[in-house]
């Protein structure tokens, strides 16, 4: 339940993004191409019944993310499962800015946020702010397809589909980022142009003419400073706010493995080397702790059964197969003595065991190899390179 | 040969240098005094292009052999080549060293003052140039354009990643199988890299840029690729995580962090290397305060302070990791020696030394990095044969615990020598010769000769870098008529045709000792392999070889040194000539032994027959043969006087046995017999592999007065058919006494007519009439000569 809502509202925040940055690269074109595509690839999330949607989305997948950084047990993972993690986290607070921003724009300067003039911010008032939102999009973009290839790769058609997401996702990102470069241009130019021509009518005002747009001026300045403090401030709330979350995330965690992991336990791998270790761990964070290459294609979330292992003895027994776990096994028809590595939390005591997958399966050897998959499984893991 | 292609050109580029000074020089001499007081001086500066016509006369009179013979006498004038080559005295050249560092040390102190003001300085000099938005933009385009390349480059990361996983977990067993692997891999991580910089750079070459940006974020982007570049070429030789694909002979525990350093010292020295590039650029030629060269010099201090701290920290790991009982103080020479290195370096840099800075450094380096690609080698050659698979934790597969990165990438000091380690001092190439002739693999020939000829090339590299950093190349030395030029030319043509030399011999030397050491002399007895006759001939290839070497050695010495050759050749062929004629005899031993041996028509250990002698060919001199008679006695033989020569050691000989019976023997009993006795002796475990064809009854060969002689025969390999003749009469006499056959005796039969018994005399008389009749039949003389 958990993991299927957090996977869905995933996927609702990956297609917004996908939509918004399709949007982008129209600067490939020009700034009015991405104008009116806005009417359509980003108008429609912000109607009623979307809007909150999304932005429920958000708030369920933020707080259900830091919620499995709280159960993870090791923070020694694959590089994908880092980068996911960490992406993660930078998020929220770079994206507050631009969420804000246009919030503010929308409702304290009531004004249409057209794309002129949000690329005016961004590439020619505060430069930054481009820098940023550049690396909101890496960032997001990098969690989103993470997440969504942990999903996908197990689905059957995986092998046909990975030859048309691959370039896909990659074409996404690249040509939104390159629109944006594009479109940003087009906009410098544009203020060159119009410093030109300011320039060049600019002493026709009288003396007292100048001296009021000045008071105008400072009037208005004034009264955007107050709405831009606003602004900040609201946007250095949602950061506060969210930093706190996540040192309370990892202190808790801490505090939860802290406990748990009072207790030793000896590991033996069947061919293989043994080792010690504090409980608490999965046998699949224990063999990557280790360097030891075991097959784990969908990194740990008890999908895909490649992670399986023969328990040969353990002391304490085992305690049954959770829910995911027994749903696996089911579908994959194993032997009792067969559980999933990344399922199984060996408690204090000892336990051997014997990875049973060669650690270089790949998502199409899953189903492919569903008829002679019993043969082939039960070879001993490849005693490879400490990968 | 060589010579006279080369002078040709030569004088072409001195004529031609010598009509530009020529023309120029005057002109140059009006416009001095022009420029200061005359305006009417002004045409004369700018010296208008030469019109077609002028050309095409000089190309005319270029093309004139007259011409051409004019100027090269012009050009060996050495007046002329003195206005080309101005030489310095030693004296002149070395004041004005000390004149050159005393103004650097002026500027260090200079810019060591102004350390203060000296960040101020170059902010307000990158603001002029570059606003802070400016700069933040600049930030967003290379961000942009890296995710650019990034993205292509996993994409192609995903097509390729599961070749590189296979690559790295399932390793081919065989040479090829490995050599396969480690093309593949290097193909697939150079293609990512190959893919992210053409994303990088090609995707910000398409659009247009202002100069500035352009020129800012392509650098920044020329940075990243290049320390990207050095960490896949690392990536590739240390293959930290797979150690069956490391080309190196490094265990994990030192690959990995000799990797990270690696990565970490290639980046800062090129950033730091671009950083001071940058601001000697910004702070212009006009730069009073220093600050361009306290940035460079702060910078290359950071690096060198990197590289020791790298150089001591992997000492000290690879002490750890190699053989932890060592003595200490043996463990800390190299990394000493290095960082001693580094040091003067460092100094001689910043006294803008440069060219004795590389001096130093390519001079130090040679020793290192000649055991380093000698360990190399070795590695590759066990890794080749399969040796180290099976025992990756013994000390000698990490014979030498370091790996180099190509001197190329040292640009500046800063770079330097990015990586050079320690080398255990008992990776002695001498000790471990003798370890590996015990392990002979099918390419143990090939090992000494790689390691030499990696030294070889360590050792050129050295010396053209050398010279490069002289004189600012080789060519431009071997058009240098100065004695230093000259004298630097004429020792480079030394060394290398030393060098060469040695390869030759080295690898020739290996090849024939090899051979000659896998060859076994034959038992006595035994027929000699086809290796006896490589026995021969190597030894004698081998000295012919070395004088062959000696000699063109010498040659090439004295053709470099001026001494002409031609009439030493001819001298030599004169006497040749001489002492052919006059030892012609000896020539004809020599040759003749030489086509004896092509044909293959004896070998060491072969019983042989030459007219009246016989014997087994005991030893070959040049000359002669020396063959020594069963009996003990040597018969030296000249090969001149050999007509024709009769080998008893080939393939195979029959020997044909006979005895007598009576004539009511049962013949075929005896065939019984016979063959029973023939599946016997092959049974013998001693002599039963080298009979062919075994023991077999031919029957009744002829009848005679008395008897009947049975023929027997066997086929056997030359030199065991004695002892098998030998053990077939002793069985076959047990077998004829057990089967009741008795041999025929020689007996006469004396008929005596009448029956009245015989007295004493009579049987006297009867006996000495018999006597002639006995003696006539035995005439058969004792057996021919046998070993």
């Amino acid at each position: 339940m958990k993991r299927n809502l957090r996977m869905l509202s995933g996927a609702v925040l990956y297609i917004f993004v996908t939509c918004h940055l399709l949007n982008m690269a129209f600067g490939l074109i020009s700034v009015e191409a991405v104008e009116s595509a806005r009417r359509v690839l980003t108008v429609p999330w912000t109607v009623f019944p979307i809007s909150p949607l999304l932005l429920l989305s958000m708030l369920v997948h933020a707080v259900l993310g830091l919620e499995a950084i709280y159960r993870r047990n090791t923070l020694r993972m694959s590089s994908y499962d880092t980068v996911q993690l960490i992406s993660g986290l930078l998020v929220v607070p770079l994206l507050a800015s631009h969420i804000v921003g246009i919030w503010a724009v929308k409702n304290l300067f009531a004004s249409d946020p057209t794309y002129h003039f949000i690329l005016t911010v961004f590439w020619i008032d505060t430069p930054i702010e481009g820098l940023r939102q550049v690396l909101v999009v890496v960032v997001a973009w990098l969690h989103g397809s993470i997440g969504i290839f942990s999903w996908m790769r197990l689905k059957a058609s995986w092998d046909r589909l990975s030859l048309f997401i691959y370039p896909l996702v990659v074409v996404v990102p690249v040509l939104a980022l390159v629109g944006f470069v594009d479109a940003g241009n087009e906009v410098i130019a544009d203020r060159e142009r119009a410093i030109e021509a300011s320039s060049a009518d600019e002493p026709q005002l009288s003396e007292e003419e100048l001296r009021a747009q000045e008071e105008a001026a400072a009037i208005r300045a004034e009264e955007i400073g107050q709405k831009l403090d606003l602004t900040r401030r609201i946007m250095w709330t949602v950061i506060g706010i969210y930093s706190v979350l996540v040192v309370i995330t990892f202190v808790a965690r801490a505090i939860r493995l802290h406990i748990a992991r009072r207790a030793r336990v000896s590991v033996r791998y069947l061919h293989g080397p043994q080792f010690e270790v504090p409980t608490g761990a999965s046998m699949l964070e224990i063999s990557r702790l280790h360097h030891l290459p075991h097959a784990n294609l969908c990194r740990g979330r008890g999908r895909c059964g490649t992670c399986r292992i023969r328990i040969i003895e353990a002391d304490p027994p085992l305690p049954e197969p959770g829910p995911v776990e027994a749903a696996t096994l089911k579908r994959k028809k194993l032997d009792p003595d067969i559980r999933l590595a990344c399922q199984v939390v060996p408690g204090a005591g000892s336990i051997t065991i014997e990875r049973l997958i060669a650690p270089d399966i790949l998502p199409g050897d899953l189903h492919a190899a569903s008829n002679d998959d019993e043969d082939e499984d039960q070879q001993p893991a490849a005693e490879g390179a400490n990968a | 040969m060589r010579k006279p292609m080369i002078v040709l050109p030569v004088h072409w580029i001195a004529a031609i240098l010598l009509i530009v000074t020529l023309g120029s020089h005057p002109s140059k001499a009006q416009v001095l005094p022009g420029t200061i007081g005359a305006p009417q001086a002004e045409e004369e500066t700018t010296t208008p292009p030469p019109s077609p016509n002028d050309v095409r006369e000089l190309m005319r009179l270029l093309s004139d052999q007259s011409m051409v013979e004019w100027l090269r006498t012009q050009s060996e004038n050495p007046e002329a080549l003195g206005t080309l080559e101005p030489a310095l005295s030693l004296t002149e050249e070395f004041a004005n060293r000390v004149a050159h560092t005393r103004t650097r040390i002026g500027a260090l102190v200079v810019s060591w003052r102004n350390l203060s003001i000296a960040p101020q300085f170059l902010i307000n000099a990158w603001q002029s140039e570059l606003s802070a938005d400016d700069t933040l933009r600049s930030m967003t385009y290379v961000l942009i354009f890296l995710v650019v390349g990034g993205g292509l480059e996993w994409l192609y990361r995903q097509y390729t990643q599961v070749t590189l996983l296979r690559l790295e977990l399932r390793h081919g067993e065989t040479l090829a199988g490995r050599f396969q692997a480690a093309i593949m891999r290097a193909v697939t991580i150079f293609g990512g890299l190959a893919v992210f910089s053409a994303g990088a750079i090609g995707g910000f070459l398409s659009f247009d840029w202002p100069p500035f940006i352009e020129n800012l974020v392509l650098n920044l982007l020329v940075i990243i690729i290049t320390i990207r570049s050095a960490a896949t070429l690392s990536l590739f030789v240390l293959a930290p995580r797979v150690a069956s694909l490391r080309l190196v002979p490094l265990s994990t525990a030192i690959a990995q962090p000799l990797h990270y350093w690696l990565i970490g010292l290639v980046s800062l020295a090129t950033i730091a290397f671009a950083i001071s590039d940058i601001f000697t650029h910004l702070a212009g030629a006009t730069d009073a305060v220093g600050a361009a060269l306290a940035v460079s010099i702060i910078s290359g201090l950071v690096c060198a302070a990197l590289l020791v701290i790298a150089i001591w920290h992997m000492a000290s790991i690879i002490r750890r990791h190699t053989n932890p009982g060592e003595n200490v103080r043996k463990g800390r020479i190299w990394p000493t020696y290095l960082t001693v290195l580094v040091l003067i370096a460092v100094v001689l840099w910043m006294l803008a030394a440069i060219t004795l800075m590389w001096t130093v450094l390519i001079v130090g380096l040679v020793l290192p990095v000649t055991r380093l690609l000698s360990g190399c080698v070795n590695h590759l050659f066990d890794q080749a044969e399969g040796l180290n698979a099976p025992q990756p934790d013994e000390p000698a597969a990490t014979a030498l615990s370091a790996a180099a990165l190509p001197q190329e990438t040292a640009t500046d000091l800063q770079t330097g020598p990015v990586t050079t380690e320690e080398a255990p001092p008992d990776a002695d190439p001498e000790e471990s010769d003798e370890d590996e002739d015990e392990v002979v693999g099918p390419l143990e020939l090939y090992r000494p000769v790689a390691r030499r000829f990696a030294r070889f090339v360590v050792l050129i590299g050295a010396l053209l870098a050398l010279l490069y950093v002289w004189s600012g190349g080789i060519l431009s030395l071997s058009d240098s008529q100065t004695f230093t030029g000259r004298f630097i030319v004429l020792l480079a043509d030394i060394i290398a045709a030393v060098l060469i030399a040695d390869l030759i011999w080295v690898w020739a030397k290996s090849a024939i000792d090899r051979r000659l050491a896998n060859y076994i002399p034959p038992q006595p007895g035994e027929a000699p392999g086809p290796e006896a006759r490589m026995a021969t001939l190597l030894p004698i290839l081998r000295v012919t070889l070395f004088v062959f070497l000696v000699v063109i050695v010498v040659m090439t010495v004295l053709a470099s040194f001026g001494i002409n050759i031609g009439p030493l050749l001819a001298g030599a062929g004169v006497i040749g000539i001489a002492i052919g004629f006059g030892a012609q005899a000896l020539v004809r031993d020599i040759v003749s032994g030489i086509f004896f041996l092509i044909d293959d028509a004896f070998r060491i250990g072969e019983y042989i027959e030459i007219g009246e002698l016989r014997g087994t060919v005991e030893s070959m001199s040049i000359r002669s043969l020396r063959v020594r008679h069963h009996l003990g006695a040597i018969h030296t033989i000249p090969f001149g006087e050999l007509k024709s020569l009769t080998n008893y050691s080939r393939d195979w000989v029959i020997m044909r046995l006979e005895f007598r019976v009576p004539f009511d023997t049962d013949i075929k009993l005896v065939k019984k017999i016979v063959k029973k006795i023939g599946a016997e002796l092959l049974e013998h475990e001693g002599y039963g592999e080298s009979i062919i064809q075994t023991l077999k009854s031919q029957g009744v060969r002829r009848m005679e007065e008395f008897n009947m002689v049975i023929g027997v025969k066997f086929m056997a390999k030359p030199g065991a058919q004695w002892l098998i003749r030998r053990d077939a009469y002793m069985k076959l006499r047990d077998a004829f006494e057990a089967n009741g056959i008795n041999f025929a005796q020689r007996n006469v039969t004396v008929e005596v007519v009448g029956d009245k018994p015989l007295g004493e005399e009579d049987k006297k008389a009867i006996a000495a009439a018999a006597q002639p009749a006995i003696e006539s039949a035995g005439a058969a003389g004792p057996a021919p000569d046998e070993p």
